[in-house]
């Protein structure tokens, strides 16, 4: 117990001063996804919507980072691991797998909701977007749920990219955008036709993305998003025993195969 | 170097970057995957249209079709900038191979050119695939036989040479460039000409410093180009943007030239060429 918290502890720290050993990367990740988003508010701003899709897009956004970080830095971490040399180690050493991608998971949520606060920020001074924060008790609770079930995904991601190398990492590419339209980031998915929207009801940052929208923008409370409180604990539930049980797998079938080290595949 | 050289390395480089983007999965997954992207982002900003439609009270169709153009024409740009400003790194960095393109006789100008060629030739599939999706299944309100087909064509032809040469510049500039620090210039670039060159709504929405940014901007004057031949204007309608763009394009791809050439040299003079950086 005590190894595996020093674990997580430990790969907490690798990630949130890898994190800040570049600044570059913190105007990369703020004052990039700015410029899509404005584009998206323009399109708003030029069919008259009212002000609080401004706020959506900008919110969109920041929860976008974390989607991004859940795919190229929870999913794609291993799979970036065995290119750089760096799996061997982690396999060797006498540690919890799960401990190894919990530390990242933290370092890494922790490092995105700076990213995210500014994006948050530049939209409240370049387009002054307004936060009606009705229950900040519950936009914590959703906004934890929210990582706990995000970051298990990626967890469960992290194993399927090792396992399947470059057909995985691609598969990340196509997370994006398709994910970005379903989950409603930068409208509500009420909007989308019914089938769409029960597509949309299995990922769990739809849920998470609706609650934050509806409780930071909306000004509503938390009876407002108890469905989604018990959908995204039901989520983080399950994804996270996916996750053990992936990772389980994929060290078995690499140990078996002999492909946990084998580069470029 | 004889010609023909020059037109095996741009005819060996096309064929690497197919293969690079490629040799991953057979052929029809390539292609499923390659149209989802593009169509997925398509539908995000005609879904944003139909919201604020709904939401605004403004639902002109032309608006809808400016949208629907500019977006899915925008998917030759995205694509050349991500693997332009990408393609020296993972050369370098990841398949280790750059110092080997500079040992062999290819000319890395001509290799960087095929390599934007190659990708040029996907996203040009991926955009004549969204369109056919738009305007078959969505319905999108553009007249395929009304289109100006030779005036898209010339606009294409110069526009993928203005993009080229912004991708041959963010490639230069990786040469410099550590992977985890230029890594994501294509995709700042890219947003930059998403955001000023009235792709997705009308540049008078800027305020005036950003139009006046979208007025030295060439891809401003190619989206013009492109939207007005959909739209099947006619030749005199489209020759004040032809003008511009074929000016601003000369004046980048010599540029280009110029900035290919520096950053080799400098490149070379601070042992740059096989740089790892692990990062």
């Amino acid at each position: 117990m005590e190894r595996n918290i020093r674990t997580i502890v430990a790969r907490t720290y690798v990630r949130v001063v890898g994190g800040f050993r570049e600044p570059s990367w913190l105007i990369w990740d703020t004052i990039l996804p700015m410029l899509s988003l404005s584009a998206y508010i323009y399109v708003y701003k030029v069919m008259n919507a009212p002000r609080e899709f401004t706020g959506f897009v900008i919110l969109g956004g920041a929860m976008i980072a974390f989607w991004l970080n859940v795919l190229w830095s929870m999913a794609a971490q291993l799979y970036w691991e065995k290119e750089t040399g760096n799996l061997e180690p982690f396999l060797i050493a006498p540690i919890s797998r799960m401990a190894m991608l919990m530390g990242m998971a933290i370092g890494g949520i922790f490092n995105t909701t700076i990213r995210a606060l500014g994006i948050v920020a530049a939209g409240i001074l370049v387009f002054q977007v307004e936060f009606l924060v009705g229950d900040p008790f519950a936009a914590l609770i959703i906004f934890a749920l929210t990582m706990i079930a995000l970051y298990s995904l990626g967890m469960v991601f992290a194993s399927l990219f090792l396992m399947y190398g470059r057909e995985a990492w691609h598969t990340s590419h196509l997370l994006q955008e398709p994910i970005y339209f379903l989950s409603g980031f930068y409208f509500p998915v009420k909007f989308l036709p019914f089938w769409l929207q029960v597509a949309a009801s299995a990922i769990p940052v739809t849920f998470g993305m609706d609650a934050i929208r509806r409780i930071l923008i909306l000004g509503e409370g938390f009876q407002d998003v108890s469905i989604h409180v018990i959908v995204l604990a039901a989520f983080s539930v399950i994804l996270f025993l996916m996750a053990r049980w992936a990772l389980r797998y994929m060290e078995q079938m690499g140990r078996r195969e002999g492909r946990l080290t084998l580069r470029w595949q | 170097m004889a010609v023909k050289d020059l037109a095996r390395g741009f005819k060996d480089s096309i064929w690497l970057g197919w293969k690079i983007d490629a040799n991953w999965t057979d052929p029809w997954l390539f292609a499923i995957y390659s149209v989802i992207r593009p169509i997925a982002g398509m539908l995000i900003v005609i879904f944003l249209f139909f919201v604020g439609s709904q939401v605004g009270g403004y639902s002109d169709p032309k608006y809808l079709a400016y949208v629907f153009v500019g977006n899915t024409f925008f998917i030759l740009v995205a694509q050349i900038m991500l693997s332009m400003g990408w393609v020296i790194h993972e050369d370098r960095e990841h398949y280790e191979v750059l110092k080997y393109i500079y040992m062999s006789p290819a000319s890395l100008y001509v290799y960087l050119l095929g390599r934007a060629c190659s990708t040029a030739l996907m996203a040009l599939v991926s955009v004549a695939i969204s369109l056919l999706f738009g305007v078959t299944l969505l319905k999108m309100p553009i007249d395929l036989l009304a289109v100006n087909y030779p005036a898209l064509a010339v606009s294409l032809v110069i526009g993928l040479v203005a993009i080229s040469s912004f991708g041959l510049i963010l490639a230069s500039v990786a040469l410099l460039t550590a992977r985890h620090s230029g890594g994501m210039v294509g995709e700042a670039v890219s947003g930059i000409f998403y955001l000023f060159c009235g792709i997705i709504f009308p540049v008078s929405a800027l305020p005036p410093w950003a139009q006046t940014l979208s007025r030295i901007l060439p891809l401003t004057y190619w989206m013009n180009m492109v939207r007005n031949s959909m739209f099947g204007a006619k030749p005199t309608e489209i020759m004040n943007d032809l003008g511009v763009l074929a000016g601003f394009t000369a004046i980048f791809y010599l540029v280009s030239l110029g900035v290919l050439k520096l950053a080799d040299y400098l490149a070379r003079n601070q042992g740059l060429i096989d740089i790892t950086t692990e990062h």
